[in-house]
């Protein structure tokens, strides 16, 4: 009885790893030769499902053999190899040049179009895939019932391993594949198209996150919420494999889905965070990951930003005149809305912070917005504290949870540190989600009410000035000063702040814990003024909205952020009711931006 | 001389801010070997890197095969017959020796007999043994020799060396010369970036001398042999 | 007095021994250049110096105290600086700025978050520029400079936590021919002047043998010779790996025309 348990949670373990190796295995190809981070790989894998359990049940009732299965799979993925085709010839070949924050974000906008697109093709409900034929019993091993359709997705994995292996070492295809993630440059120069290899690897790793997707289906319905935790995943599993490194993607995702089976047992709860552990555990230890080789520092992500400019005293005078009259002399729906734009400001300027000071892009930044807001309600709510106490508490809670994923992280630099900081993001909204003993889980935790003081809009508003202004004036004198300055000489040269004894990665856990703080005061903030939080509030798509604020507003400009929070939050508004689309308009509009403006925008960014 | 097979003509370029070349012209005839030779930094990389369409120029245009070759793309440089070995050379060092032959690998051209492996083995004999070591065990001689095979499996009918003899050992450095006038024997063409004042000396017919980004002299090799001055001003080698 | 020593250090990777134990001592004011062909193992020797790697066997003293295990900030506090091959500099700053920022952590407060950066250190920064000859560039963005004067300004921020001992890694790299003589003066001047020790590698001959007090040969990981540039010049050791090839050019010119 023992054994068997041990064991069935093992298998269960192995089959996801197996699916989970396949759609990694893709991204790392992908990184190795086109050096790009495709945060649209999880879509594909996703696009695979859809495809297959489209695909599959018409297939089967014409012939219901296992062979059939299989060809359904492996015709689910060359479809999604022909979007990943389309996707490199359409997209990624206009930005391989472009800085590498630009990038992300424009594979993040193809997230939100897919995302869109995947809603209006198949629905919204789940989409439960067929049984594969012969593989629907289960098997009796030591007293329990193990799947059979497991223990076949166990097989899967080494036999993609070794026909990967085999791909790689004895075709020309492979052996360019190998060199190109050497040394693109010299495989040009001997003469082979590169373009032509490019596409060729892009459609690849789509067919196999295809393929990853479509195998799934039987043991997970295809739902359109399944992207990002998968893309997460397969962040963590290349990142701890090794980029580039497709024997270090399948160990790893060995060792993760071990993890997750029996961390279950351990940590119910928070399996996650368990996994996420591990993985920092293993950086510290090889910060190449377990099979990667070590690289030279990344360089260019955000080359050629200038800092944030000092603050102005006309723009403080503004601002406070503005929030006073919208205090006085408005009503409370526009009180809460500049409530709610002093929290997204916050909450973006300490972005802006990170990225153009410290050289830090982080795609998780609502994860610490969030934890503010958890702490602030979970202490009011749940363990009576008044609000003052509960509003101090967000900023601290936040700041020291950025200050141990700081001091686990910030080694890594450039693209690293930015997948991580995706995973780690998804992975505190899974312990929102799923934890629903203290965190309420979808329904989050409401009845945050401010203090009696505070409780009319007028009132509250100011409060929230009174906190939210003066921080971001004090994060503002930050930047011209000692830390502020030294911080950006670090992001400028590494090697040379380390030369004069800089300690360049304290700093930058420093930097991280006080954006994350800032952001935290921002979540708490709104805690009371919304009178709930839930799990939306520290998803990915709020982070990568902090994001396009900054884009859309200008790192640069004085008032950039706050310009930015207001137009995402007025677009927003505007759009929101008009369709159900909004996510497809602005992911168009994140590439449009990244393809109409692939130097000028960066351009931009760099003369202000 | 017969009609030039690679023609440079006012070839202006350079890194980021920073000019290198400043308009400099030269041709290379089929079965031709020419030393470029110049001090460290007077361009003689940026020259080769340029020509190859590593470098975008920013003047000037190269004719290569009759054809205008000028900023296009690496690989459609390589595959009109251009082949390149870096000075650093680059091998790929995962890859075995036959894979790294493999990657070069590209169809025979009219005119030139085919580099079959068993001919590259005979021109590198040090390697033949070693066809299934990965490359990034070989010694740096051994890899030097793997570079320029590798270059040569794609059937070039010029090819640009960026400094072959650098850190390698004098006793490897006779049998590096012979291989060069053995592919020029072949048909050939080798442009020969070089420091080594006497290994170009053993190989070349013609040399270009640069100085600051500009071509100082062009002509016969034993020229510069004999003239202890000009080696003296442009070199800065006296002995 | 030693302001550098380094004892018997030796590096293997996989199965090239990069660097085979090698030892030498710098004295303050003295200028030390490390020669040898490429893949002889001037950078890795470098890197076990100036901390960026950890030898296999061996130690490495900086000004009397034990830094074989230290990293890069600690021997930078012990009074290491350094100028990179290519040149490493704050590129968003003014040149002014830059220095200004380099003496800020070279005075080692990089946490104080309300103080003013730029001011305090400005007269000193100003100082730093003229003694390497870039007054004129303070407020010119480091950006936009010329490399030649890129290379300057980098001097200008290594020179700012008044280090004791300067490695310098191919200082003239990338530099017009005019501008080498100039710069390896200007170092020259300050090893002198400031009492400080220089270990640099250099491709560039001329700058080794005007400027070196004294060379160091290696050739595959070891050194085959040391000492005055004359006596280098000379050693037939030297002359036969590296810099003179009287005999093998007789050899190659046989097998030509045999």
């Amino acid at each position: 009885m023992e054994w068997g348990f041990w064991l069935a949670q093992a298998v269960s373990g192995l089959a996801g790893a197996s699916a989970l190796f396949l759609t990694a295995a893709g991204l790392t190809l992908v990184f190795g030769v086109c050096r790009i981070v495709n945060f649209a790989h999880g879509s594909f894998a996703m696009v695979g499902a859809y495809v297959a359990v489209t695909l599959l049940p018409p297939l089967l009732a014409w012939s219901p053999s296992l062979s059939v299965f299989l060809l359904g799979a492996v015709l689910s993925a060359l479809a999604v190899a022909a979007l990943g085709a389309a996707v490199e010839l359409l997209l990624l070949r206009r930005i391989y040049r472009v800085p590498e924050l630009f990038q992300l974000l424009a594979t993040f906008g193809l997230v939100l179009v897919i995302q869109d697109g995947v809603l209006q093709l198949w629905g919204p409900e789940d989409i439960p895939g067929p049984r594969a034929p012969g593989l629907g019993h289960g098997v009796a091993i030591l007293g329990e019932r193990i799947p059979a359709y497991d223990l076949f997705l166990i097989a899967v994995g080494p036999v993609v391993l070794a026909l990967l292996t085999l791909l790689l070492r004895a075709t020309r295809f492979g052996l360019l594949i190998q060199a190109a993630t050497r040394d693109r440059e010299m495989v040009a120069a001997l003469g082979v198209n590169q373009a032509l290899l490019f596409t060729g690897v892009f459609a690849l790793g789509a067919f196999l996150a295809g393929l990853g997707g479509a195998l799934q289906v039987p043991r997970i319905p295809a739902s359109g919420g399944m992207d990002l935790p998968i893309i997460a995943e397969a962040f963590v599993v290349t990142v701890v494999g090794g980029m580039g490194s497709v024997p270090g993607a399948f160990l790893a995702s060995v060792l993760i889905g071990l993890l997750q089976a029996f961390g279950i047992l351990a940590f119910p709860k928070i399996t996650l965070v368990l996994v996420f552990l591990v993985m920092a555990a293993v950086l510290m230890l090889r910060p190449q990951g377990l099979l990667g080789r070590p690289e030279p520092p990344a360089r260019g992500a955000i080359e050629g930003l200038a800092a944030l400019p000092p603050p102005s005293p006309p723009l403080r005078a503004l601002a406070v005149a503005a929030i006073l009259a919208v205090a006085f002399l408005s009503d409370d729906y526009l009180r809460k809305v500049a409530t709610e734009m002093l929290v997204l400001a916050i909450a973006a300027f300490s972005l802006g912070f990170l990225i153009a000071n410290a050289g830090i892009v982080s795609f998780g930044h609502a994860a610490f917005l969030g934890a503010g807001a958890y702490a602030a309600a979970l202490l009011s709510v749940r363990a009576g504290w008044p609000m003052e106490a509960a509003l101090a508490a967000g900023p601290l809670f936040a700041g020291t949870l950025a200050l141990l994923f700081g001091a686990a992280l910030a080694r890594m630099g450039g693209i690293y540190l930015a997948m991580l900081t995706l995973a780690f993001a998804q992975i505190t909204h899974a312990v929102a989600f799923q934890w629903v003993e203290l965190t309420g889980g979808d329904n989050g935790i409401v009845g945050v009410r401010p203090a009696w003081w505070a409780s009319d809009r007028a009132s509250y508003l100011l409060l929230a000035a009174a906190l939210v202004l003066p921080a971001i004036w004090a994060l503002r004198r930050v930047l011209s000063a000692p830390f502020g300055v030294l911080l950006r000489a670090a992001r400028d040269s590494e090697p040379r702040a380390l030369a004069l004894g800089l300690p360049v990665v304290a700093m930058r856990v420093a930097a991280f814990a006080l954006a994350g703080a800032l952001a935290g005061l921002g979540g708490a903030v709104f805690a009371f003024s919304r009178g709930s939080v839930d799990p939306t509030l520290l998803a990915i798509p709020q982070s990568v909205d902090l994001l396009a604020m900054l884009l859309l507003g200008g790192v640069q400009a004085v008032a950039g952020p706050l310009l930015g929070a207001v137009a995402l939050h007025g677009l927003k508004d505007a759009v929101m009711p008009l369709t159900d689309l909004w996510r497809l308009f602005l992911g168009l509009a994140i590439l449009l931006l990244v393809l109409a403006f692939p130097r000028g925008l960066a351009g931009a960014w760099r003369r202000a | 001389m017969a009609e030039p097979l690679l023609a440079i003509e006012g070839l202006e370029a350079g890194y980021g801010p920073a000019p290198v070349l400043f308009g400099v012209s030269l041709t290379l005839a089929p079965g031709e070997v020419v030393a470029l030779l110049g001090r460290n930094g007077a361009g003689k990389s940026t020259l080769i890197k340029a020509a190859m369409g590593l470098l975008p120029p920013r003047a000037g245009r190269l004719r290569f095969a009759g054809q205008d070759i000028s900023g296009e793309a690496p690989w459609r440089i390589a595959r009109a017959g251009i082949g390149y070995v870096p000075e650093d050379r680059r091998v790929f060092p995962d890859l075995t020796v036959a894979e790294n032959l493999a990657v070069g690998r590209r169809p025979p051209r009219e005119g030139l007999p085919e580099w079959t492996d068993s001919r590259l083995f005979a021109l590198f004999p040090p390697l033949a043994p070693l066809s299934r070591r990965r490359a990034g065990l070989l010694s740096g001689g051994e890899q030097q020799m793997l570079a320029i095979a590798r270059t040569l499996a794609g059937n070039p009918r010029a090819v640009l060396l960026d400094e072959p003899a650098e850190g390698l050992a004098p006793v490897l450095l006779e049998p590096l010369a012979g291989a060069i006038l053995e592919m020029a024997k072949a048909g050939v063409a080798v442009l020969l970036a070089e420091q080594n004042l006497d290994f170009a000396a053993a190989v070349a017919d013609r040399a270009v001398l640069l100085a600051r980004g500009a071509v100082a002299f062009d002509g016969p090799m034993a020229r510069v042999m004999a003239d202890a001055s000009l080696r003296e001003s442009v070199l800065g080698v006296s002995a | 007095m030693t302001i550098l020593l380094v004892e018997n250090v030796s590096k293997r990777f996989g199965g090239v021994q990069a660097v085979a134990g090698v030892s030498l001592s710098l004295a303050p004011q003295e200028m030390l250049a490390v020669i040898g062909p490429n893949g002889a193992g001037k950078s890795t020797l470098f890197n076990l110096i100036g901390g960026q790697l950890p030898p296999d066997s061996g130690r490495v003293v900086i000004a009397g105290r034990e830094a074989t295990r230290l990293p890069v900030a600690a021997r930078a506090r012990l009074g290491m600086g350094r100028t990179f091959q290519i040149a490493e500099t704050f590129r968003s700053f003014t040149a002014q700025q830059a220095v200004e920022a380099a003496l800020l952590a070279a005075r080692g407060a990089p946490f104080r978050l309300f103080a003013r950066a730029f001011g305090p250190h400005a007269a000193e920064a100003r100082a730093l520029l003229a003694e390497v000859g870039m007054e004129e560039a303070a407020a010119t963005p480091v950006s936009t400079l010329a490399y030649g004067d890129v290379k300057r300004v980098e001097l200008a921020l290594a020179l700012a936590a008044a280090p004791r001992l300067l490695l310098m890694d191919e200082p003239t790299a990338g530099m017009a021919p005019a501008e080498r003589g100039a710069l390896m003066r200007l170092v020259r001047g300050l090893a002198r002047g400031r009492g400080m020790g220089v270990l640099f590698t250099e491709h560039d001959m001329d700058s080794v043998f005007a400027f070196a007090d004294r060379i160091l040969v290696m050739v595959r990981g070891a050194v085959i010779a040391a000492g005055a540039p004359e006596a280098v010049r000379a050693d037939p050791a030297v002359r036969e790996a590296y810099l003179g090839k009287a005999g093998l050019a007789a050899a190659l010119r046989a097998r030509r025309h045999g």
